[in-house]
């Protein structure tokens, strides 16, 4: 008897502590992420979109028991994670409802194709880590977090700025990196063989890359222009022979591409 | 003998209000009541037949405040007005003064914790006849109404908004509103009217079934707060049912 | 309703829709007046790719066959009028014996020698200057035709594709910009977009591409581009931008910072 007593109170706080999952399966379509306030994207190798959440208000709102939460969007939670999840012909749309409750975090396939949307100003950075598939991201106010994400990029933000970093390799893909108002961050591999297009208007650029240049409109250690002179600094190149592009445009800040040694 | 007896039937009255703040208030022609708390909480229930039971509790460290208590009675017409006039916050707080001041707002028994300062309890418990129709707002303390059949208004700035309609209650219109708390509301499951429910800090919730049609604001040209509203037909459709809460949440219930 | 995608209207003008969708896309065009503009946009592309010219010898290879020709007929000329003068001499002199030439030492085989040699020179000309021209023409087409293939795609990262292949261009061309002012001003994406206008930006002083990007400018385009067009036509100069600043200054919807941006552009143009 104290032994099954023991068990089932091992295995209690086992049950007690499993983190809560919602899944979803998505096949090959594209996987959309609008408005959520708190979000990290986790590559893996399974089949379904995975949604978990951490951080947040742990106590369990008790009025709310036995009802919906709802918003203006029309949607209805339907995870449990105050996201909303609809299935389309072509795509999955994973919508925030109602006021964000701690960092939703979605582990989606590697071999999906991946489009984020944040044009509010609650909410937090994005991060997006370990994936392979394809990422679109158009971000307004906060900054865009990517740490080896290996699939063809293309990410804009407005006022935050973009940090990017590759460790386990290379890029294979195009990358585009676009910031208005923030710096743009790039680290890569001390081999990477790139095309290079790096652009800002008012900012400076610096590297520790030997850049093969074919054209500049100022000096690529970081000259900008004078006062009276509109041109922007910009140029084209290539590292270690030349590859695939990488596009770093950062229209009133910095431009930094790092070398990963 | 006499003298002093007439002086006691005199003076009851006065006795009632000051020693156990309760009262009963003869309906008369009435049909209407607005009650108005300051510091106070205000709970409604309904029963009894021609009058209002009223009892004003104030309490501050276990002891009975009856000189900070007092209630306005004015009838307007067919309706009566009752207004609490005393204790407000400052006054609780000239009173006695230093110290912090925790208050419960209604009957029940509260976990005080080990915050010290001044333990205030202060509340209004209204009970009316089924059939009159109900208004209420406070300040500081709650609203907290349970088988009304007709609340058309209820508003509180700083406390809870909570009403639980009876099962036999029409509803004509609504407007409800707490501007730091929650709004919580339970209707008859027929109830027909137009939904307008607002929160911008908020969540809302809900057990009925209605179609939302999608009505968000596109974000990133004010960098202001978005309000959310949801607009919407409960049952088809009818008079204006708007429950507000700014900072905290709405709850729209189903009456079972 | 469906959705009425791109790639729908391609198919539609190239007669490929099913029945079903076809009817989808008539009753749409039929309610929406934007979408019948786009299928327009899209029919004159689709006409313009259809008409292109097969390669002609340029100019250039022109002018140069007609130095050669004027060199040779001078030296013609030359020949003809030994040859009467010889005809005169032998009229007025003493006749000498006069000896028959070998044929392919005769006047008239000498001219018709020059004549050849001359059509051999022109034909050669033609096909090294025609081939190199070819060659440029070709890839041009064969870059519009991989663009056009990949502007319809669904994919983000194969529209911008689209945008990417054209900087191998060493220039302009009306058919590319409008290709690419089409991308920049109706693209669903705005990285897209932004691709786009990289692309268009490598030639700000080509009059057809600061047209594409006066008309982005007035069609609102999403924030992030917006932005980047007004720093694109300043640095161009382009005073035109001006009334478009003008409305973002005295647009209190829209965020100070980006009414700062247009005053201090407006500033810069004035």
């Amino acid at each position: 008897m104290k032994n099954i007593l023991f068990l089932f109170l091992s295995l209690s706080s086992f049950f007690l502590f499993a983190q809560a999952e919602h899944r979803v399966s998505v096949g090959n379509k594209t996987i959309e992420f609008r408005e959520i306030d708190r979000l990290v994207i986790v590559g893996h190798d399974e089949k379904d979109l995975k949604i978990t959440r951490k951080g947040g208000d742990s106590r369990e709102d008790e009025r709310a028991k036995g009802m919906r939460k709802i918003s203006a969007s029309g949607k209805t939670d339907n995870t449990g994670f105050g996201i909303s999840s609809q299935g389309f012909d072509d795509k999955v749309v994973i919508d925030q409802v109602g006021k964000g409750d701690g960092t939703i975090m979605v582990f989606v396939p590697n071999s999906s194709v991946v489009k984020v949307v944040q044009s509010t100003y609650r909410g937090g950075d994005l991060e997006v880590n370990n994936f392979k598939g394809e990422l679109d991201v158009s971000m307004h106010y906060h900054k865009v977090k990517l740490t080896n994400t290996y699939g063809p990029l293309a990410i804009n933000t407005i006022y935050g700025g973009i940090e990017a970093a590759f460790s386990s390799g290379p890029p294979s893909q195009d990358i585009r990196l676009h910031s208005t108002y923030g710096n743009v961050e790039l680290m890569l591999p001390k081999n990477t063989a790139a095309n290079l297009r790096l652009s800002t208007s008012y900012g400076s650029m610096y590297t520790d890359f030997d850049i093969d240049v074919k054209a500049n409109m100022a000096n690529a250690e970081g000259q900008k222009g004078s006062d009276h002179d509109h041109d922007h600094g910009g140029l084209t190149g290539t590292i270690n022979g030349g590859g695939k592009l990488v596009s770093l445009n950062a229209t009133y800040k910095n431009i930094y591409l790092r070398k990963l040694e | 003998m006499k003298f002093l007896l007439s002086l006691l039937l005199a003076a009851s009255p006065f006795f009632v209000f000051s020693q156990s703040g309760r009262q009963e208030i003869p309906l008369k022609d009435a049909r209407e009541i607005f009650v108005f708390g300051d510091l106070s909480g205000v709970h409604i229930t309904t029963g009894g037949t021609n009058t209002i039971a009223v009892n004003h509790v104030l309490t501050v460290n276990g002891e009975d405040q009856q000189e900070l208590r007092q209630l306005d009675i004015v009838r307007e017409g067919r309706t009566i007005r009752i207004l609490e006039k005393k204790p407000t916050a400052e006054l609780i707080k000239d009173k006695f003064p230093g110290g912090g001041m925790n208050v419960a707002h209604g009957p029940e028994k509260k976990e005080w914790g080990d915050y010290g300062g001044k333990k205030v309890v202060a509340y209004l418990e209204i009970v009316v006849p089924a059939g009159v129709k109900v208004s209420a707002e406070t300040v500081y303390g709650g609203l907290n109404a349970r088988g009304v059949t007709e609340m058309p208004m209820a508003k509180s700035k700083y406390g809870v908004v909570e009403v639980v309609f009876a099962a036999n209650a029409s509803i004509n219109g609504l407007d409800y509103e707490s501007e730091y708390q929650s709004v919580d509301v339970t209707l008859p499951a027929n109830t027909s009217g137009n939904l307008h429910l607002r929160t911008t800090f908020g969540n809302m919730f809900t057990d009925f079934d209605f179609p939302i049609k999608a009505n968000m604001d596109q974000a990133g040209h004010d960098h202001g707060p978005k309000s959310q509203p949801i607009d919407a037909e409960l049952n088809g459709g009818g008079k204006d049912i708007t429950l507000r809460a700014k900072y905290q949440n709405i709850y729209l219930r189903k009456l079972e | 309703m469906k959705l009425i995608t791109e790639d729908m209207l391609v198919d539609y003008l190239a007669g490929e829709l099913p029945a079903d969708d076809r009817a989808l896309v008539c009753q749409a065009l039929a309610e929406d007046p934007a979408l019948a503009g786009e299928l327009e946009e899209l029919e004159s592309l689709m006409e313009d790719i259809a008409l292109t010219p097969e390669p002609e010898p340029s100019a250039a290879a022109d002018e140069r066959f007609e130095l050669m020709l004027a060199a040779e007929v001078g030296g013609e000329n030359t020949t003809s009028s030994i040859h009467e003068d010889q005809a005169r001499a032998i009229s007025v002199t003493p006749a000498a014996t006069v000896r028959r030439l070998p044929y392919y030492q005769r006047p008239l085989m000498k001219l018709v020698g020059i004549a050849a040699a001359i059509l051999l020179i022109f034909l050669a000309g033609r096909i090294s200057v025609a081939g190199g021209e070819a060659d440029l023409n070709e890839e041009l087409a064969s870059t519009r035709t991989l663009m056009l293939d990949l502007m319809k795609n669904e994919l983000t990262s194969e529209r911008i594709r689209a945008t990417t292949v054209t900087f191998e261009l060493e220039s302009a061309d009306p058919e590319t910009t409008q290709r690419l002012g089409y991308m920049l001003r109706n693209d669903e994406n705005a990285n897209v977009r932004l691709a786009a206008l990289e692309a268009l930006r490598r030639f700000p002083n080509d009059p057809m591409v600061r047209e594409e990007l006066l008309a982005a400018m007035s069609e609102s385009p999403p924030d992030v581009v917006r932005f980047e067009l007004i720093e694109t036509l300043v640095r161009a100069n382009e005073k035109r931008i001006l009334p478009y600043l003008e409305e973002i200054m005295d647009a209190d919807s829209l965020p100070q910072v980006v009414r700062d941006v247009a005053e201090m552009a407006s500033f810069k143009l004035i």
